[in-house]
């Protein structure tokens, strides 16, 4: 197969470059290793829109995150995604702590941050009750908010699918050829030649650039664990908290998430050798956690939490790379893109999109016909009755509640199994419409979400996966066979 | 569509069913069960072990057997039931009074129901606690599931979750797969428990896991899950006395399926919302002896009110609500003022928590831990109202202390505005 373009990663970044190329006339592909979207870093991050004061001004960083903050409000109204502009406090908790948030204030400043402000203690606590007596302070930044990070990756994707990108999942790159004009790309299961190679591949992205004759890029890997509350704990503080960030990042949060929940972490632990992608949880790091997320709230609870998980930060130095290559001519790198990455995406996507178009040799001609907005899936627990009558007059399916503790019905599981880019496993249904994400962890439903699968997809009961490839929840029928 | 009735019954599970059927039988007739599943009968349909009935039937029935009991019962009084349907809120409005709740239902046939009554008994069961809950450590990979899940997989769906099977807790629903498994070809490797006693019935652990040479490991938890897309292992270690694993006692068991049997959770979210007042030890509401919550007309029954051990006796709570409920919408129940119930020493708690002393009741109670040879001491003060001696008395089985007419009248006697559940060992 032939493309202009062809982007290696189906995380964020991937995703938002796809989406702003389906602007453009260039035929674009994107090739995702991993059996859906946002399975890296940006399925597992804290899912917060920084507002931009803390990278160092007049870095990539700095000028994308401030930038893509921006861009949030929007796009999520356009895309159909979970985000919400709360505000983000950094807290001080010493005087010396007061002098980094004035520093931070002022950094804020340099990088063209909107609408921050510097609070006592006393007003922070009046906004949020949970804080602690101990909080001195805090850079209270407006323009900052929470996302649903792989509900905001599988927008961007979609959209850029309906658009006329190509997306192949579960599909790895395994080598890569210069030709005398553009590349070669052999997966594990086809070829492709294109024009332009984006290397999004986030902890990858040193392999990827390798395989392309590119500039060196050592990843450092960075694990970082959470812990996610029950919904019911989901209004215990109103703003993402931030503790004054050290040289570990940015310290331990404890902020609503986009969905409802309340989210604890991350800690930050570096990853070598053996140990790379690990997305194991410990009990040191969960101790860690609330330990320090104590600190910000005393009365934190212990109980509550339905679930931990770990993500692993792909970094490169201290700034993003977002570069055509030198060495290579064709090949845009988009790597490095830790913290505030998922923030800066939608930016870089837009800066990155015209990198490639240049590199593949393609006119920066839009299409004349580009679909802006996506309808994503109908959230029937955020309905008021009315609505929901209405839902359920045009699709009887809607009315049927498949995920008890998330309020999913039969229509949305449905619905997100029909999207442009359907993912037939629990993890892929429980991604695009949270059926399954609640307090029971899919306790009661995934025997139905199962049925339902199977159904829409022609894959039998038994061998319906929970990811990848080999993890099918069964391993066998009973003696006698299948009911 | 809006419709109006006396009483509807959120869940139609066995507490939802009893109670349905004791109001009718109160003279209630108009009533509606609500039942979020495809069928009537709650979990009990995919409890298709045998030991259910023996003190509501007198005899042995399997969980669907049992179930359908009541099915039955409830078709012949013609009881009205929607299936597929699920409570998403309930209202008070008191500009309707009389019927002055309003629940909020969703429906594939209906669409948005609203069900304007003056009673409502919840009865919507409760639910599996999850690794989450625990916190456990380690990689999230496919084989890890609720006992209840696999329970379903197994039963219901036909299919084996897998093959080398470790079951962290040892309450009834693991003990039970344990079996299950285990005849289904499965090897199960141990059932580890952090307490250093059994959470199941005692014949659960001999029917299901000393007949099947199964080991219980008593004091010992898992503190690492091995496997990054598929199970491959657990590490389990012994735990002190402060459910701190203790280090040097590890030992990985290779395995691909972990069943979890770690509690029950009352499923209150519904009542909650409503502002009924929680009890916090037993995650239900707080009740009276009619099983009436804070609000008035708003009754609880089943393992929404306190997780039991055995099903006749939410047959036998839920007989009490539905019955009260039919007093209820017949304006009958006097307001009569209330005793508080408290539990001390060994006891947890009880159900009811309150009381207005005007019938003889039972008080239902769980001891916090293994207690043996004593007496449960019902107080009022410093005054002993009535003692029931105990050989044994164990977490994992409710015990029932009636309160008859004859100490009605003493407790009333002493004008006491609060009674003490407790404990006294010989």
């Amino acid at each position: 197969m032939k493309t202009d373009i062809l982007i290696i990663g189906g995380g964020v970044i991937g995703a938002a470059i796809a989406r702003e190329l389906s602007r453009y006339e260039a035929k674009t592909l994107l090739i995702e290793a991993r059996e859906d979207l946002a399975r890296g870093a940006s399925g597992a991050n804290s899912g917060i829109v920084h507002a931009g004061y803390d990278p160092e001004p007049g870095t990539l960083m700095a000028k994308y995150n401030v930038a893509g903050c921006g861009m949030y409000e929007e796009l999520s109204q356009k895309l159909n995604f979970p985000y919400k502009k709360c505000g983000s406090f950094v807290l001080a908790f010493s005087k010396e702590e007061m002098a980094h948030v004035q520093a931070l204030y002022e950094r804020g400043l340099t990088n063209g941050v909107p609408d921050m402000e510097i609070i006592s203690g006393d007003r922070a606590r009046e906004m949020d009750p949970a804080l602690s007596d101990q909080v001195e302070g805090a850079l209270f930044a407006k323009s900052a908010g929470i996302v649903s990070p792989y509900e905001a990756t599988i927008a961007f994707a979609e959209n850029a699918a309906v658009n006329g990108v190509s997306f192949r999942l579960a599909e790895k790159v395994t080598a890569i050829e210069k030709r005398e004009s553009g590349f070669l790309v052999t997966t594990d299961k086809a070829t492709y030649e294109a024009a332009c190679v984006v290397n999004a591949a986030g902890r990858f992205a040193g392999e990827i650039s390798a395989m392309a004759g590119g500039r060196d890029i050592q990843i450092t890997e960075k694990k970082g664990e959470y812990t996610l509350y029950d919904r019911n704990l989901g209004g215990f503080v109103s703003h993402v908290m931030f503790q004054c960030p050290n040289e570990n990042g940015k310290g331990i949060l404890v902020t609503p998430t986009a969905e409802g929940n309340m989210l604890l972490g991350p800690n930050s632990i570096l990853l070598r050798g053996e140990e790379r992608g690990d997305t194991a949880t410990t009990p040191e790091g969960q101790a860690q956690i609330f330990r320090e997320g104590r600190k910000t709230c005393p009365q934190l609870p212990f109980g509550g939490a339905i679930t931990g998980f770990a993500g692993v930060r792909a970094s490169f130095g201290s700034d993003f790379i977002i570069e055509a290559d030198e060495k290579v001519p064709g090949l845009i790198q988009v790597a490095g893109i830790c913290s505030p990455g998922l923030t800066s995406a939608p930016a870089i996507a837009v800066d990155a999109a015209l990198m490639a178009l240049k590199a593949a040799g393609c006119k920066e001609e839009k299409k004349k016909e580009w679909t802006e907005e996506r309808e994503g899936i109908p959230c029937v627990r955020d309905m008021d009755w009315e609505k929901r009558a209405e839902l359920c007059q045009k699709d009887a399916a809607y009315g049927r509640i498949v995920c008890r503790c998330e309020t999913v019905t039969e229509g949305q599981i449905r619905k997100a199994l029909k999207s442009p880019i359907p993912v037939y496993t629990i993890d892929g249904v429980k991604r695009r419409c949270r059926a399954g994400m609640g307090r029971c962890q899919g306790s009661f439903c995934t025997p139905v979400v199962m049925q339902i699968i199977e159904e829409e997809s022609g894959i039998p009961f038994d061998r319906i996966c929970k990811s990848k490839e080999g993890t099918a929840i069964a391993r066998g029928t009973l003696k006698g066979g299948a009911v | 569509m809006i419709r109006t009735l006396n009483t509807v019954i959120v869940g139609g599970g066995p507490a939802g069913l009893s109670a349905a059927v004791a109001a009718f039988d109160a003279g209630e007739r108009s009533l509606l069960i609500v039942e979020r599943d495809v069928h009537l009968g709650g979990i009990l349909q995919q409890c298709i072990h045998n030991g259910f009935g023996l003190q509501w039937f007198k005899e042995e029935l399997t969980g669907p057997e049992y179930a359908q009991r009541f099915i039955d019962q409830a078709e012949e009084r013609q009881i009205e039931s929607v299936t597929g349907t699920m409570v998403l809120e309930i209202r008070q409005d008191p500009q309707n009074a009389p019927y002055d709740k309003t629940v909020f239902c969703l429906s594939p046939s209906e669409g948005v129901l609203e069900l304007r009554c003056r009673s409502v008994i919840l009865s919507m069961g409760c639910r599996e606690r999850v690794r989450g809950n625990l916190k456990t450590p380690g990689t999230r990979p496919v084989g890890i599931y609720s006992a209840g899940l696999a329970q379903r997989l197994v039963n219901l769906e036909g299919v084996m979750p897998g093959k080398k099977v470790v079951i962290l807790g040892s309450g009834d629903i693991g003990l039970i797969m344990a079996r299950r498994m285990t005849w289904e070809g499965a090897e199960v490797k141990m059932v580890c428990e952090i307490m250093p006693y059994s959470a199941g019935l005692a014949r659960n652990i001999q029917q299901c896991l000393i007949d099947l040479n199964i080991p219980l490991h008593l004091s010992t938890t898992i503190v690492n899950i091995h496997g990054r897309d598929r199970l491959e292992g657990v590490t389990i270690a012994r735990v002190d006395e402060k459910r701190n694993p203790i280090p040097g006692t590890e030992q990985y068991v290779e395995c691909d399926t972990l069943l979890l049997s770690v509690g029950l959770l009352p499923e209150n979210e519904l009542s909650r919302a409503l502002g009924v007042e929680m009890d916090p030890v037993t995650g239900g509401p707080r009740v009276d002896e009619n099983r009436q919550t804070s609000i008035p007309g708003v009754y609880a029954c089943g393992n929404v009110l306190h997780v039991h051990d055995i099903v006749d006796f939410v047959s036998k709570e839920s007989t009490i609500a539905g019955k009260s409920a039919a007093a209820y919408n017949l304006q009958s129940q006097s307001g009569a003022e209330q005793v508080t119930l408290k539990a001390a020493g060994a006891v947890r708690y009880t159900v009811p928590q309150m009381a207005s002393l005007e019938e003889p009741f039972s008080i239902f109670c769980r001891v916090a831990y293994p207690v043996s040879s004593g007496k449960f001491l019902v107080k009022a003060g410093d005054q002993v109202i009535l003692e029931k001696k105990f050989i044994k008395a164990v977490p994992s089985e409710m015990e029932e202390i009636p309160v008859r007419k004859a100490e009605l009248e003493k407790i009333l006697s002493t004008g006491a505005g609060e009674l003490t559940l407790e404990t006294c060992l010989d």
